[in-house]
């Protein structure tokens, strides 16, 4: 059961939260009511399965496009989206810059929302994936040591192995040997599937010369060297 | 004493030499003869007188120089005498010696000799020729006399003269029928009465005395006095004449007389006349002068010498010359003057010359002239300074070139006509404008008559001028002081004028008609007021959109919850056998129902955006097939038959499509709805277009029930409605939107049935580049 999707709603309209929460549940999701944009933070719990927001634009305290602000600070931000009355072209633009999902015009065709959410729920389970795979690509460039992170980071940019022995300062036997002690690390058979690794932990440089970002998934030593 | 003693001697006997003598020398013809009736003796006197020798006379007689005439009747009267010795006395006429014939009184006494024995006649004879004469002329005269009186009767008689005779004491002794006539009375009315009587009393006495001053040495006497005919005072002129005895008494008084008033008023006129002429002449406030063509002025009065600047001494020194005071340039004026005078006329035509002072200077003056009657070369003259005349033309020549330079001046086009109607004046751009309006200059010139011009464009269809002329006349009349109208023109641009009419303040009246281009007033005043239009839009729309807003969110959560809950519920229903199939209906009535409250909601919110219209150029015609597809399937739901009657040609309107449609579609809802009581058959709308007076018009017709007459007024407010269901705002927003596009919404009941709503909006023509 814990893969059932978990949809939060937050409404200020009680009815709203019923009747809207009801139809989302008939599409086979949990329903996690709010009436308040502010009670949907204090009470957060990130949860481990899919979810996603359904969140009312126009609230009193706090907006819906001012909560979308306040997650995005946060690391906990799931796919939204926006339910209103009347929507505005800005407001609209402004909620779909901010990464909403979707933005529906009270009232709504029950397919229109289910489709919205099924699509915020199959966006935020990819999200996961990635950010699984990214934690797990960190973890093996934490495992390499930093001549194995010099040469991985010289390897993406496609020199070759003399090449890079000349930029290190080293010979190329040397390299091939750190070249490989990499690719078992990283758990990847080929050079395409460890440059799609390194840019996904951000390791992709243009130029040689340049440093990753002081803070970045890098691994620290990497960053010191 | 020499015929006495002549006589005296005749018989002396004894003193015969001396008698012979005496008789001989004697002053007298004396003769004698013997008793047989011849001559004897015949004086010296006698034969002096008969130029004959004594012994002719003697022997042949005198009787041969005696006139034929006379003869018989001086033979006769002496043989007579002869026979009987008696004393004759005979008158005859002798030829004395020049041959001409004289009277004499020839005498003879018979003489006797002492013895008592005749002894013959001794006679005398005296030249009477001078009293014959004398005689004769008397006798003729006396003669005249008798003629004359005869005359004299018939002449008073008949005479137009009042003739009358009275006694001292008054009685009338005689009346001519004139008098009577005058009078009015027969003559024996008047022969009771007396003299006086006839006078006015306050003459009387002038009279009496008058009668009283008349003597025999002054016979005749004149007067004038007042006298009563039939009751009205006259003048009259008597002359009155006194006829006295030996002793100077008066007998009789004979007077004539005659009516003088209207004399007496020639006199008084002319004396009134000569004193004007004076009194002017003393005035001194016309210059006048005597003239004579020799160039004098013979006399002129204070005024005129103050004009031309000489003394009253040198006047009467004659050295005021109006010839030489003349330039020489106007001489030829005062020649033709008297030339005019010369040819008979008795006034010169006045003219205009100028005088040279004494100082020097130079003065116009106006000049008449008039001649003395029976004169030709002097008269009287009077001689105007004009100078402030000229002074004041000169003036009022600037002033007219001054308003007429203000008239030319003025931008718009100006007329002024007088009480007729007729154009007295008008300035360069009115007659350059209105020309081209009017077909022709000369229609709009001055002296072309505006009204009448007007009236043909009347004629022409031309309502503006109706009202014109209306106000034309009313300001003429004097029902007005002014009037003033718009005016728009049919030119490219539209322009538009103001026409204003002002009376003219003058005593003979007239009016000022200006027309003035006031297209960008009028365009600005338009902005203003579309401007205050769309306030007046945005305001009720404002409110109208916060009340709506509000009122769309509060429903629109309910529905929002309405339509989740029916779906939930019909998802729910789907996955299971229902033991309540009907349920499923339910819900999905439910559902509808939701969604068509959101969709009117949704509709309305939009309507009430507070966006800004899209404002361009439409096509009504488009616009009308747009909307009718939007609602061809509610029509037929509704089995409601739509009608088309566009008319191709119309031009396009500026507007927001979206709210014009908007309106469209509420019109054509409408009137189904207004038909939902009628049978099938009958319900349909006719849409039509037309164009009309720079607007464009889009009808929608029903065959409904009509409006109530009692809300006509109503229906256009907001929150009215008929219907059960109705908000009321429909039409309300209807003509929100309308009117926001400068256009009109109107409503009114079909003659037959139903009602019919007009959206008239101004057509748009592109500006030309």
């Amino acid at each position: 059961m814990t893969e059932i999707p978990i949809v939060f709603l937050v409404d200020d309209d009680p009815s709203i939260l019923r009747s809207v929460g009801r139809l989302i549940r008939s599409g086979g999701y949990n329903v996690y009511p709010y009436s308040s944009a502010r009670e949907f933070l204090t009470q957060l719990q990130p949860p481990q399965q899919p979810c996603c927001l359904v969140l009312d634009l126009a609230m009193p305290e706090l907006s819906g496009i001012e909560l979308q602000k306040r997650l995005a600070e946060t690391q906990f931000n799931p796919p939204i989206i926006f339910i209103s009355g009347h929507g505005d072209v800005p407001t609209t633009v402004r909620a779909m810059k901010g990464g909403a999902v979707d933005f529906l015009t009270k009232p709504f065709e029950d397919r229109e929302l289910l489709q919205a959410v099924r699509q915020a729920l199959q966006k935020d389970k990819l999200a996961r994936r990635d950010r699984l795979e990214q934690t797990e690509v960190m973890t093996q460039l934490k495992s390499l040591t930093g001549r194995e992170g010099q040469v991985l980071r010289l390897v993406v940019t496609g020199m070759l192995n003399k090449q890079i022995a000349a930029t290190l300062g080293t010979c190329e036997k040397t390299i091939k040997v750190h070249r490989g002690r990499v690719m078992r690390k990283m758990h990847v058979q080929s050079l395409a599937e460890l440059v799609r690794k390194a840019e996904k932990a951000g390791v992709f440089m243009s130029s040689p010369g340049l440093r990753p970002p002081a803070q970045g998934p890098l691994n620290p030593r990497m960053s010191a060297i | 004493m020499q015929v006495q003693s002549g006589n005296g001697n005749v018989g002396a006997v004894g003193h015969e030499e001396y008698t012979s003598r005496v008789i001989g020398f004697a002053p007298l013809m004396i003769w004698g003869s013997g008793p047989y009736q011849f001559c004897t003796f015949f004086n010296r006197k006698w034969l002096r007188f008969a130029g004959g020798p004594v012994m002719t006379e003697v022997q042949e007689g005198w009787s041969g120089e005696v006139h034929p005439d006379d003869l018989t009747r001086c033979l006769r009267s002496h043989q007579r005498a002869f026979i009987q010795r008696r004393q004759f006395r005979v008158e005859y006429r002798v030829r004395d010696l020049t041959g001409g014939y004289r009277w004499i009184l020839d005498e003879g006494m018979p003489s006797f000799g002492p013895d008592g024995k005749f002894a013959g006649y001794m006679g005398s004879c005296v030249d009477i020729t001078k009293q014959k004469e004398l005689e004769e002329e008397l006798e003729q005269s006396e003669d005249e006399l008798r003629t004359s009186e005869r005359r004299y009767r018939g002449v008073v008689e008949d005479q137009t003269e009042l003739i009358c005779r009275f006694l001292p004491d008054g009685t009338f002794t005689f009346v001519n029928d004139a008098y009577c006539r005058y009078f009015g009375l027969t003559q024996d009315e008047l022969m009771a009465r007396s003299v006086w009587s006839q006078i006015s009393p306050e003459h009387e006495e002038k009279a009496r005395e008058l009668i009283a001053s008349i003597t025999a040495e002054n016979p005749v006497a004149t007067i004038e006095y007042h006298v009563v005919s039939n009751g009205e005072i006259r003048w009259h002129q008597w002359t009155d004449r006194g006829f006295f005895d030996a002793a100077g008494h008066a007998l009789e008084y004979q007077a004539v007389g005659r009516d003088i008033t209207e004399r007496k008023k020639r006199e008084e006129d002319l004396r009134e006349s000569e004193g004007k002429f004076r009194a002017i002449f003393d005035l001194n406030i016309v210059p006048l002068l005597y003239w004579h063509a020799n160039g004098h002025v013979t006399d002129g009065n204070d005024a005129y010498l103050r004009l031309v600047g000489y003394s009253r001494e040198e006047l009467n020194a004659g050295k005021v010359r109006w010839d030489s005071m003349t330039p020489v340039e106007d001489r030829h004026l005062d020649q033709e003057a008297l030339e005019e005078l010369r040819n008979g006329r008795q006034f010169v035509t006045p003219f205009e010359k100028h005088y040279r002072r004494k100082d020097g200077t130079l003065v116009p003056v106006l000049i008449g002239a008039a001649v003395f009657p029976g004169f030709q070369d002097r008269g009287v003259a009077f001689a105007v300074d004009l100078s402030d005349q000229k002074r004041l033309e000169l003036e009022l020549r600037q002033e007219k070139a001054l308003n007429a330079a203000i008239i030319a001046s003025l931008s718009g086009h100006v007329a002024v006509i007088d009480r007729a109607g007729r154009i007295i004046a008008a300035n360069e751009s009115w007659v350059r404008f209105a020309g081209e309006g009017a077909g022709g200059k000369d229609k709009v010139d001055i002296g072309a008559d505006y009204l009448e011009v007007c009236a043909e464009a009347l004629r022409c269809g031309d309502d503006t001028a109706a009202k014109a002329v209306a106000g034309i006349r009313s300001v003429l009349t004097g029902g007005k002081s002014e009037f003033a109208m718009q005016c728009q023109c049919e030119s490219t641009p539209l322009q538009w004028f103001e026409v204003r009419v002002e009376q003219l303040r003058r005593p003979e009246g007239g009016a000022v008609i200006s027309h003035i281009d006031v297209t960008n007033r009028v365009r600005a005043e338009m902005e203003a007021e579309n401007h205050r239009r769309e306030l007046a839009h945005v305001a009720r729309v404002t409110l109208l959109g916060e009340l709506t807003a509000s009122i769309a969110h509060e429903l629109n959560q309910p529905l929002t919850a309405i339509l989740s809950n029916a779906q939930a519920g019909q998802r729910i229903l789907s996955k299971k056998k229902s033991r309540f199939p009907i349920v499923r209906d339910i819900l999905s009535d439910i559902a509808d129902d939701s969604r068509r409250a959101g969709e009117v909601i949704h509709r309305l919110r939009s309507l009430l955006e507070k966006g800004e219209p899209q404002r361009q150029s439409l096509d009504v015609n488009g616009l009308v097939e747009q909307t009718l597809r939007l609602v061809h399937s509610e029509m037929i739901i509704r089995r409601v038959a739509v009608e088309k009657q566009l008319d191709t040609t119309v031009p396009p309107v500026l507007g927001d499509r979206i709210q014009l449609q908007q309106v469209v579609l509420n019109l054509i809802v409408n009137a189904a709805e207004a038909m939902a009581e009628c049978v099938p058959t009958e319900r349909k709308v006719v849409l039509s277009t037309f164009a009309t007076d720079g607007r464009v018009g889009i009808r929608v017709r029903d065959f409904g029930t009509g409006l109530d007459p009692k809300y006509r007024e109503q229906i256009f407010e907001p929150f009215f409605t008929t219907k059960e269901h109705g908000m009321g705002v429909g039409l309300w927003i209807n003509r929100a939107i309308i009117e926001s596009h400068l256009g009109e919404l109107l409503a009114a009941n079909n003659d037959d049935k139903g009602c019919t709503f007009d959206v008239m909006l101004p057509a748009y023509r592109r500006k030309r580049p």
